[in-house]
């Protein structure tokens, strides 16, 4: 008897037991999102509009002061040097000639599909104030633990269409520097312009692109120097590109939205006897009044172009670019 | 008592089953939140993709530091913050590894530099010695955990973020997509991070407990109601019946005979009363003047009410006792007068000449023929038909029977025999009810009828005939002799209910009390045989109308005697005593035989 009651008690106390223990409910355990199998944007809408509001916060400060040591915080690369170039030509002239306007405020955003650094986006802005057209800001993360910089900024042009792209909830895929599928591959597309900016209509690839304000203004800037020197000396303009383009985001169309830097060199030689009286703007870079046997003016340019995809009748076409005098010497 | 046990069992499991119900919804109720929390670990606490959402949706994320130093927290893409931490150690937060306790992984730095390492090792020398007196690895380890830990705040990675000192709170919203935590203490001790989550606690027992227990509840107090209420009426219903009274006088007297009368027989009776009520008083009425001499006319107005000998019959029964008082006296002064009376009554109703021939001889014939008709109950029947008819003129005979017979005589004067052993039951029922006659002979008419009325009844009538024809081939006889065997029961019956009554006053009802039973069981056949000598009281009861003074005795001779008398004084022949009993007996045993 007993050994049979104690036997029953057991089980009924294991049952029991087991009982409880398969009510209790289970830890939960964590049941993460799959891994998406393209990477989300590298930004929220709100992550980039609390980037264009600080950017514009600093910028703020910077302009009010025309104190390039201000900018750093969320101003690099190209956007830097020519803030900084212009801070100096706005003091030079009295702010007769002040900065830029630029926006901060995102008519669109293009977002880049990754999850790596360095990361890029482009914003396209409202339009200024003074009714300028739109620019397009750079913005450019370079490690996780940096913040989006304004690496650049470029000047829409004149009725130019955005191409269409991503929405900034998608996000755009970010394509590498010799990416195929285009007319032309980014690195080339950066190559091929300044070709093209050298040689004008001689080059190659003129018919591949789009006319553009920028490349107008360039022309025009150029023959002007030429022209301006005249028989003083001899007048010489290089274009050169940065060896990769610092992003490249695919638009919806299959194209590429390109994003280079370029550089170039306005270089005028002054046979001897002929000086050139440098502009306050200059006088203040190279510290000099005049320059009488060269005059190197170093521009940091900033081009956003558009490559369709390969197999498009489309032209490539500059959507904004910036060109500002970063660096001059005289001697 | 066990019933109400049940009951009141009932009611507490329903209240207790309330009570669990209401108490898993409140006391036991699961708690709201779910709290998770690490201890100790390293600086910077990053938790895995989904761990935010583990518990709940919005998560609560917490974070103290002990010596109020900087800690921030900060939610990112899982890449993001993966990236923000890069190689440096950090714990990761897994899971839960308890309900209250977050699993913490610890991640080592990888950070393929060695200089930041060399330099915080030797930093953390320092601290080390000052902080702790563990051996030199895991100084250098928190010191380079103190070195690297750099304040993730403002950093445009986080979707939201929240920085304090000593604590930070952030809740956290579930959103689509893999989210981490970064929790960094900038300051020298480690975080404690807790999350807390709203957890969605139902109560899936509270109402159907509820619902259960007030029906349990609302079962017991119904059950309760229902058997109070039944013990109350309980009582009452049963007990309402009239019989109560009459049984146990009758009981008193014969604890076999008892005459106890069945619901059934009662509704029997009761439909027998309704059934006929007055002609027979008016044909008693009408009879009983004509024949009655002046003396017998003195005593006929008292009888003329013939109702009044019918109550007497039940009365006789229930009030018996002034009809048996009054019979006694009756039979002596008027026992002629009240035989006169009952011969003229029944003479008035068919007629006087033929009766009193009838009457003695029927009483001797009837009983032959009823032995005729019916081997057991003829005899009976005709000794009772005889017997009521004999009784009727033979004073002792009569006792019951003659009643009977004055009574059958009405009533069957009135119409049916039934109607004569009505009265008995009528008499019995009746007695304790009212003094109406009508009442009675229903019963009575009852019983004959259940008896069998065609037995008995029929017996009686077949006596009555036979006796009709033996002794004068005069129906009226007949009908007397069925009346009187019909009465003898009815006498029996009336006997037994009024006997009680009547039981005081003489030994005489008893015997009618037997027959009355006998009528009924039938045994009752030899009592009253037996007490056939005394029943004159009832009987007489009946002429006591006219007589109160003595009883017993008197009345029977009186009440047999008045009919016999009247007959037999109209015929010359002298009253026989020996019939009287004979037909008590065959009376029951007729009705035995019924």
């Amino acid at each position: 008897m007993n050994r049979s009651m104690r036997r029953r008690a057991a089980l009924l106390v294991g049952i029991v037991v087991v009982g409880l223990a398969a009510c209790a409910p289970a830890l939960p355990q964590p049941e993460p999102a799959p891994v998406p199998a393209v990477a989300p944007p590298a930004t929220t809408i709100a992550q980039s509009d609390n980037v264009l509001t600080d950017l514009g916060d600093v910028l703020k400060a910077g302009d009010a002061a025309l104190d390039p040591t201000l900018l750093p915080p969320r101003v690099s690369g190209p956007a830097l040097a020519i803030r900084s170039a212009e801070y100096v030509r706005a003091k030079a002239t009295a702010n007769t000639k002040p900065p830029i306007a630029i926006p901060t405020k995102a008519q669109a955003l293009i977002l880049p599909q990754t999850d790596t650094w360095p990361r890029t986006q482009l914003v396209v802005t409202e339009q200024p104030d003074d009714l300028q057209a739109p620019r397009i800001l750079v913005l450019q993360q370079t490690k996780p633990r940096d913040q989006y910089h304004l690496w650049g900024w470029g000047r829409m042009g004149p009725s130019i269409p955005m191409p269409p792209t991503a929405a900034p909830q998608t996000g755009s895929a970010v394509l590498a520097p010799d990416a195929t599928g285009l007319v032309a591959t980014p690195t080339d597309t950066l190559v091929q312009y300044c070709d093209v900016l050298t040689k004008g209509s001689a080059s190659p690839y003129a018919a591949a692109f789009a006319p553009d304000a920028f490349r107008t203004g360039v022309e025009a800037a150029r023959a002007s120097t030429v022209s301006s020197v005249g028989a003083a000396g001899t007048a010489t303009e290089t274009y050169t590109p940065e060896p990769a383009p610092l992003t490249t985001l695919a638009t919806v169309d299959g194209g590429a939205i390109v994003v280079g830097q370029l550089t170039t060199v306005s270089t005028v030689l002054l046979t001897p006897g002929g000086t050139i009286k440098l502009d306050p703007f200059y006088a203040a870079l190279t510290g000099k009044d005049t320059a009488a046997s060269s005059f190197v003016r170093t521009f940091t340019d900033v081009v956003i172009i558009y490559v369709p995809p390969a197999g498009s009748t489309a032209l490539m076409q500059v959507l904004a670019a910036e060109h500002a005098v970063t660096a001059v010497t005289a001697d | 008592m066990v019933k109400r046990l049940i009951i009141a069992a009932v009611g507490v499991v329903g209240l207790v089953v309330i009570g669990l119900g209401v108490a898993s919804a409140t006391v036991w109720r699961a708690d709201d939140v779910l709290v998770a929390g690490t201890a100790g670990g390293p600086h910077t606490l990053v938790t895995a993709p989904g761990v935010l959402e583990l518990g709940g949706d919005p998560v609560t994320v917490h974070v103290t530091v002990p010596d109020k130093g900087t800690v921030t927290l900060a939610i990112g893409r899982d890449t993001d913050v993966e990236g923000w931490v890069g190689t440096e150690a950090h714990g990761q937060v897994t899971g839960l590894q308890s309900w209250h306790e977050l699993a913490v992984t610890g991640v080592k730095d990888t950070t393929p530099t060695p200089a930041p390492s060399a330099s915080a090792s030797a930093s953390a020398s320092a601290s080390a010695a000052a902080a702790a007196a563990t051996p030199t690895p895991s100084p250098s380890k928190a010191a380079a955990d103190v070195a690297t830990a750099t304040d993730p705040a403002g950093s445009d990675l986080w979707v939201a973020q929240a920085t304090g000192k000593g604590s930070a709170t952030l809740e956290w919203p579930q959103q689509e997509g893999r989210w981490s935590l970064i929790a960094v203490s900038s300051g020298a001790s480690a975080p404690h991070l807790t999350l807390a989550w709203p957890r969605v606690v139902t109560t899936p027992w509270l109402w159907p407990s509820v619902v259960i227990g007030l029906l349990l509840v609302l079962l017991a107090g119904w059950l309760l109601y229902r058997d109070i209420r039944r013990h109350r009426q309980g009582l009452d219903e049963e007990w309402h019946p009239v019989t109560t009274g009459a049984v146990p006088t009758v009981l008193s007297q014969d604890i076999e005979a008892i005459p106890v009368l069945t619901r059934r027989q009662l509704r029997e009776a009761e439909a027998a009363r309704s059934a006929r009520p007055a002609p027979r008083t008016g044909q008693v009425a009408a009879v009983s003047p004509p024949l009655a001499d002046e003396q017998v006319r003195t005593a006929t107005t008292p009888v003329d009410a013939p109702p009044l000998s019918r109550r007497a019959l039940r009365g006789g029964v229930s009030t018996q006792t002034s009809p048996t008082g009054s019979v006694p006296a009756a039979p002596v002064p008027a026992p002629v007068a009240t035989a006169s009376a009952g011969a003229t009554a029944s003479a008035g109703a068919w007629t006087p000449a033929p009766r009193p021939a009838e009457s003695p001889a029927g009483a001797s014939p009837s009983a032959p023929a009823t032995n005729g008709s019916a081997p057991n109950g003829a005899q009976p029947a005709g000794p009772v038909s005889a017997g009521p008819v004999p009784a009727g003129p033979v004073p002792a005979g009569p006792h019951g029977t003659d009643g009977a017979h004055g009574r059958p005589s009405w009533l069957n004067a009135s119409g049916h025999a039934a109607a004569a052993p009505a009265p008995a039951p009528g008499s019995d029922e009746v007695g304790p009810s009212s003094s109406n006659v009508t009442s009675p002979p229903a019963p009575e008419g009852s019983r004959s009828a259940v008896a069998a009325s065609g037995a008995a009844a029929a017996a009686s009538d077949p006596d009555g005939r036979g006796v009709g024809s033996a002794s004068t081939g005069s129906r009226t006889p007949a009908p007397i002799g069925g009346s009187a065997a019909a009465g003898a029961v009815a006498p029996g019956a009336r006997p037994a209910a009024g006997a009680s009554p009547a039981a005081a006053s003489t030994p005489g009802p008893h015997p009618a009390t037997v027959r009355g039973a006998t009528a009924w069981d039938a045994r009752t056949a030899p009592v009253p045989g037996g007490s056939s000598a005394e029943p004159p009281d009832p009987h007489a009861g009946r002429p006591a109308w006219l007589a109160p003074t003595s009883a017993g005795v008197a009345p029977g001779p009186s009440a047999g005697g008045s009919r016999a008398d009247a007959w037999r004084r109209a015929w010359g022949l002298p009253p026989t005593e020996d019939e009287a009993n004979p037909v008590t007996d065959a009376t029951d045993e007729k009705e035995d035989g019924r």
